[in-house]
């Protein structure tokens, strides 16, 4: 991590993969849909970065896109250095050799020996015989196989055959990693084991990896985790930031004695918005869509009542607002301004309502605060 | 140049033991079926032509009309004296052909028969067993008979038999091989005086006598076949042809292909077997790559282009032929002997033989392989995330 901040001072940072403006369609004519809308993301070398998102939400359509195994179709991708949509097909195979792609399923030959396998992709471009054989017994020593280097993938344990997929896809030495559920079909241990392992090659080696996965039990690995919904993504949160929410979210009364991994899931939906001293965050009267957490800053609550706007509070760090109209369904209970240059966490309305329908305790909590304001 | 030393393919092949058994089993089946066709379609043709290899002639001489060994076409046996006029010409072998009921006196038993008969002291047919029988058939009321014939048509045939011809009875001073087929179910050789003695009187006689069926021709050495038959041909008439060995064969092999749908039903047996292994190498193949999808879709995304893909199915497809011929050839020596030895129908493997068959299963499994392989380039690496 040390080094990766320490080039980040030197200057700019060319991105592993830079996205802009992306759309994606599939089907053609009448069943054309869109798929991915208007995607905009950069991966920096060294960075870990977790994608997550309901099924369907295009997740896997960007990975395969920026994996180079589809055609770009409108905007602009760039992969380590190569523009993916004046890549011919011969173009996108040469990319395709310089990415380790790891999958849920390690797709390993079960008639090949773990040796063999990593061969497969060391054949793919030219070493000496000896060559190969070294680097494939150094790279199964370094996922932990090196005693089980000619063990066919039958009589390894599940944990191990991904640590040979893995060892497949790093042998070449990518600057991109690009992993699909690479934990799913692991317990506990053994996918923390090949979380650590990722996390070492991003340190070690300053890959790039993208990691699509549901799996809450290796989100702490990830240095940002990007959100998408429906083919757009809806959040892309440093996870430094992820953890501060949680934070503040921990702090407000109403989130007490709520499992981090709520909070986690929340404060993965929220997004930063920043306003300008003076402008105007919600207004009274008007339908509400957010809920909110000041980030830094301070804001100024002012109701109107019979035609007089009175401040009645001031907001501050870690204080959250909005919350009312959402829960019923009506307008703004009052206008709430900046009162200096301010940040703002905002969650929309439906992932609001959506964590309160998951959490009995969540929603019991909160109507006890709102009882309580009354 | 990229060298890649992963034995992808044969590692396929060979991962799961009971199917590759079972692959192996399938396909070999299948060259076995082949052979077997093959077997019977050039059975007729070998034991059709078998007496004319044994022929010991530089060229024959036979009626115009002759494509056929076993119907009687004969022609004036005047023409031997006249072919032997000719300067080159060292001997003259008259052959005379008959069929005749030949009855088997140990069972009763009456059956058809080919008779061929020469001057026995001649070395007329190049069969081994006969030069020490020579003399003794020179003996009245004596014959050779043919100890492969069928036994269901004559019974088991052994020296010292009593058989019967015409009425008149003979002993069987000895046995020799020449296979039956499907003109007669066996042969009888005798000396001439001894067939002619069949008919001891009269018109017939004579006739017997003057009229013959071949002219083994044997040439003094240093002169050609070629020029000694432009040289007959100008000399005698018309009524006789002069072939070499080869060409009668060849004019016999025509014969049975025009008159009987031998290469139609044996053939189609043999297009049967190409088929069926076909098929059979097609659903190994097929499965193959089914069963492993995501690891072809994987091996794509890394990298891997469909020309190495097609390469692998290719040679899966060739290593299957390969091994399943060994085995597939093995089964068919079997096969054919058991054959041989129910039928006595002729069951002989030859270089070409053996060699077209390898090329046929070579061809079934790489067809099987083409086939397959579209599966393999329709794989989209996008579809294994």
């Amino acid at each position: 991590m040390e080094s990766i901040e320490r080039r980040m001072t030197d200057g700019p940072v060319e991105p592993t993969v830079r996205i802009r403006s992306l759309n994606h369609w599939f089907g053609r004519g009448e069943n054309k849909k869109q798929v991915l809308y208007d995607v905009n993301l950069d991966l920096v070398p060294g960075e870990i970065v977790i994608m997550t998102g309901p099924s369907g939400s295009g997740k896997t359509t960007l990975l395969t896109l920026v994996g180079g195994l589809r055609s770009v179709q409108e905007g602009s991708a760039a992969v380590m250095g190569e523009d993916l949509s004046k890549l011919d097909t011969a173009g996108m195979v040469r990319l395709r050799r310089r990415i380790g792609f790891i999958f849920q399923a390690h797709n390993l030959f079960n008639s090949l020996t773990a040796c063999q396998n990593v061969k497969m992709s060391l054949e793919l471009h030219d070493h000496s015989a000896a060559e190969r054989e070294r680097r494939a017994v150094d790279v199964l020593e370094r996922v932990g196989l090196g005693k089980r280097i000619h063990y066919k993938p039958q009589s390894l344990s599940g944990g191990q055959r991904q640590r040979v997929a893995i060892a497949r896809a790093i042998v070449n030495r990518p600057m991109l990693i690009l992993a699909d559920e690479p934990t799913a079909a692991l317990d506990k241990d053994s996918g923390r084991d090949v979380i650590d392992l990722l996390q070492g090659l991003a340190r070690e080696e300053r890959c790039t990896i993208l990691l699509v996965t549901h799996d809450n039990r290796i989100l702490d690995a990830a240095d940002r985790i990007v959100n998408m919904v429906d083919g757009s993504i809806v959040s892309n949160v440093a996870v430094k930031q992820s953890i501060e929410i949680c934070e503040f979210l921990s702090k407000c009364p109403v989130f007490l004695n709520n499992p981090p991994a709520t909070l986690t899931e929340i404060a993965q939906k929220m997004t930063i918005e920043r306003y300008a001293a003076g402008s105007v965050i919600m207004r009274q009267g008007d339908i509400g869509d957010k809920f909110f957490i000041l980030r830094k800053g301070k804001l100024d609550v002012l109701v109107r009542k019979d035609g007089i706007e009175e401040q009645v509070a001031t907001l501050q760090r870690g204080e959250f607002f909005g919350e009312i109209a959402l829960l019923e369904s009506r307008g703004r209970t009052a206008t709430v301004r900046a009162l200096e240059d301010s940040e703002v966490y905002a969650l929309a309305k439906q992932d609001f309502l959506l964590a309160l329908e998951r959490s009995e305790s969540f929603r019991k909590q909160l109507l006890d605060v709102l009882f309580k304001r009354q | 140049m990229r060298t890649r030393n992963i034995p992808l393919a044969w590692s396929l092949l060979i991962h799961d033991k009971v199917r590759f058994v079972w692959s192996i089993a399938g396909v070999s089946f299948a060259v076995l079926l082949m052979f077997v066709e093959m077997g019977f379609l050039n059975g007729v043709f070998d034991s059709e032509t078998l007496i004319i290899k044994a022929f010991n002639a530089d060229i024959l001489m036979v009626s115009r009309l002759k494509d056929d060994c076993y119907t009687r076409q004969p022609f004036p046996r005047s023409r031997i004296r006249q072919a032997m006029a000719l300067g080159g010409v060292e001997a003259v072998y008259p052959i005379y052909m008959e069929w005749l009921p030949l009855k088997v006196m140990a069972n009763s038993r009456i059956q058809m028969v080919a008779l061929f008969a020469f001057n026995t002291l001649d070395p007329v047919l190049l069969i081994p067993e006969l030069n020490q029988y020579g003399a003794a058939l020179k003996r009245p009321g004596t014959m050779l008979m043919d100890y492969t014939a069928r036994k269901y048509s004559y019974g088991e045939v052994r020296a010292g038999m009593k058989m019967e011809l015409r009425g008149r009875g003979l002993d069987v001073v000895g046995t020799f091989p020449l296979f039956a087929n499907y003109s007669t179910d066996g042969h009888v050789i005798m000396d001439d005086a001894n067939l002619l003695a069949l008919w001891p009187d009269g018109k017939e006689r004579l006739n017997r006598i003057n009229y013959v069926d071949f002219g083994l021709i044997r040439l003094k050495p240093g002169f050609e076949p070629d020029a000694a038959i432009a040289a007959l041909r100008a000399t005698l008439p018309s009524d006789v042809s002069f072939l070499t060995k080869q060409e009668m064969i060849e004019r016999v092999e025509e014969m049975w292909r025009r008159s009987q749908p031998v290469v139609e039903v044996f053939g189609l047996g043999m297009l049967i077997g190409f088929v069926i292994g076909i098929i059979i190498c097609y659903q190994i193949l097929f499965t193959g790559i089914e069963d492993l999808r995501a690891e072809f879709a994987t091996i794509k995304a890394m990298g891997y282009t469909n020309p190495y893909l097609v390469k692998v199915v290719l040679q899966k497809g060739f290593y299957l032929a390969l091994l399943s011929f060994v085995p597939g050839l093995t089964a068919s020596v079997f096969v054919y002997s058991l054959l041989q030895s129910t039928t006595g129908i002729m069951m002989r493997f030859t270089p070409v033989r053996i060699g077209s068959v390898f090329l046929l299963t070579l061809g079934m499994c790489m067809i099987s392989a083409i086939l397959a392989v579209r599966k393999v380039l329709k794989s989209d690496p996008a579809e294994v995330f």
